[in-house]
């Protein structure tokens, strides 16, 4: 706590507020359009692995889901660290800008959310595919909803519910940023988007370990 | 052990892998036999619960494994042949979660007898295919289930290891099922054989019904004897009419290498 109140402390008096806010914002654009997709599919390639080894893991542990469950908890305990320091750097910044904690707590559900979604593209057969496809799902998500929220900022118009938990889904940090430098953008409040969002990240869990267990395999 | 299937048929986009197999077993030593590409792993599959059928059903002891994944994978492991591992994990790991809850007497025999223990540092992708056949029967004998399926166990094995590990099968009391494309693992395993044949049931029974007077399978030296009577000849061997006291005299003179009463090449 000291370091980050020195850290804090130091950028505060360097930095005028209004670049502070868009180094945050630049911030939160690297980190989602390129940290994410390269440490998630990084955590994935471990993960997806060849049928016949998945066929092997069945069979030397006798049971299905116990291998799912593994391989989301590996995942996760992949990810924990990287979670982590997306905590602290995001608290920094939090403080910095005198945002609340809902910053960081979008931070870790949007990691949640993608790994999640990296872990239903990890049931595709061909492993290649599986990296591939997530290495550009997970940078083509949040920089559609980046295009999608600036086209309508450009045009002054509001995006309506539908398309705000799209947003909220797709790219939670982005949304509720937009939704605090434009209040009136956004039509579905944190709240209810949070909400949604968690929904979402444990259906994604939850679909993982439902089409695992039931996935054709031909040895 | 009983397995039963009606009108099994599978699949593939429009290539049917099986069509119509039908049979209903009572057996502890089941062996599936056919020539490449005649279905043998895909029946195979449908037992272990990997794949459903596309139409018609499979029990195995009562339940269909690909409804039941849960249980058919506690009550059964699985060895197929020519694996594609693509994770670092080294043979000693394996060998340690085996012996958590696997057999001791036979992970002894796969670690010390057979020498596994010999690679046991090195990682799965880098075995050859031999020592990754091992590694997937130590694990699918070793580990604690009361069925084994065996796709083509003894392939890229010695002969050495191949004796130790079936005399193993045949010493315990577990059930098997086993695939393979060489009748004489097949006899020498099984106690009730499917015959497959692009995809459908060619025969089905115990080797006692084969038995024909006068026809034997006879091993060839270079040459097949111009007196016999061929039947059908498969590389190496030829099914022929003859009497056992010809035969017999043709080994002594060196123009055949043996003999043996008729099994199930005849369905090949």
């Amino acid at each position: 706590m000291l370091l980050i109140d020195s850290l804090l402390y130091y950028f505060a008096l360097e930095m005028p507020v209004n670049e502070r806010v868009h180094l945050l914002n630049m911030l939160i654009f690297i980190n989602m359009l390129f940290f994410n997709p390269i440490y998630i599919t990084s955590g994935l390639a471990h993960i997806a692995r060849s049928y016949d080894m998945t066929v092997f893991e069945i069979s030397m542990l006798g049971g299905w889901r116990k291998i799912a469950i593994a391989k989301i908890f590996s995942m996760l305990v992949y990810m924990a660290p990287y979670m982590l320091f997306q905590v602290m750097v995001s608290s920094l910044f939090s403080r910095l800008c005198s945002l609340d904690y809902k910053l960081t707590l979008y931070t870790v559900l949007s990691i949640y959310f993608y790994t999640g979604l990296a872990l239903m593209l990890s049931l595709i057969k061909s492993k290649t595919t599986t990296l591939l496809s997530s290495t550009l799902i997970l940078f083509i998500a949040p920089l559609s909803v980046i295009i999608l929220i600036t086209n309508y900022l450009m045009f002054g118009a509001r995006l309506d519910n539908l398309t705000s938990l799209i947003s909220y889904i797709l790219n939670p940090l982005s949304t509720y940023w937009y939704s605090i430098e434009d209040p009136g953008l956004i039509s579905i409040n944190w709240t209810n988007g949070l909400f949604v969002y968690i929904a979402v990240t444990l259906g994604l869990y939850t679909s993982f370990i439902f089409f695992f267990e039931r996935a054709e395999i031909k040895i | 052990m009983k397995l039963y299937a009606r009108s099994l048929t599978k699949y593939f986009g429009r290539v049917a892998a099986l069509v119509d197999v039908g049979f209903d077993i009572n057996a502890e030593r089941i062996a599936i036999i056919g020539q490449n590409g005649s279905g043998k792993s895909t029946l195979l599959s449908i037992i272990y619960g990997l794949l459903h059928p596309s139409r018609g059903v499979l029990k195995v002891n009562g339940y269909e494994p690909y409804n039941e994944r849960e249980r058919a994978s506690m009550e059964m492991s699985i060895a197929f042949e020519r694996p594609r591992f693509d994770i670092n994990v080294r043979v000693r790991d394996v060998y340690k979660i085996i012996r958590e809850y696997g057999d001791c007497d036979c992970l002894e025999m796969f670690w010390d007898q057979i020498g596994v223990k010999s690679f046991g540092e090195m990682f799965l992708p880098d075995l050859s295919s031999g020592q990754k056949q091992l590694v997937q029967l130590m694990q699918a004998l070793c580990r604690d289930s009361r069925i084994k399926v065996l796709d083509e166990p003894f392939s890229h094995l010695d002969v050495r290891n191949m004796g130790l590990i079936g005399d193993y099968i045949l010493s315990r009391n577990f059930s098997v099922i086993l695939t393979t494309h060489v009748p004489e693992e097949a006899e020498w395993i099984g106690e009730y054989f499917v015959m497959l044949k692009e995809g459908k049931i060619a025969w089905h029974g115990r080797i006692e019904e084969l038995q024909e007077q006068g026809v034997y399978e006879v091993y060839l030296r270079q040459y097949l004897p111009e007196s016999l009577e061929v039947i059908l000849k498969l590389g190496y061997v030829a099914i022929v009419k003859s009497s056992y006291e010809e035969l017999l005299e043709l080994v002594e003179r060196d123009k055949i290498r043996g003999f043996k009463k008729l099994g199930v090449r005849r369905y090949f």
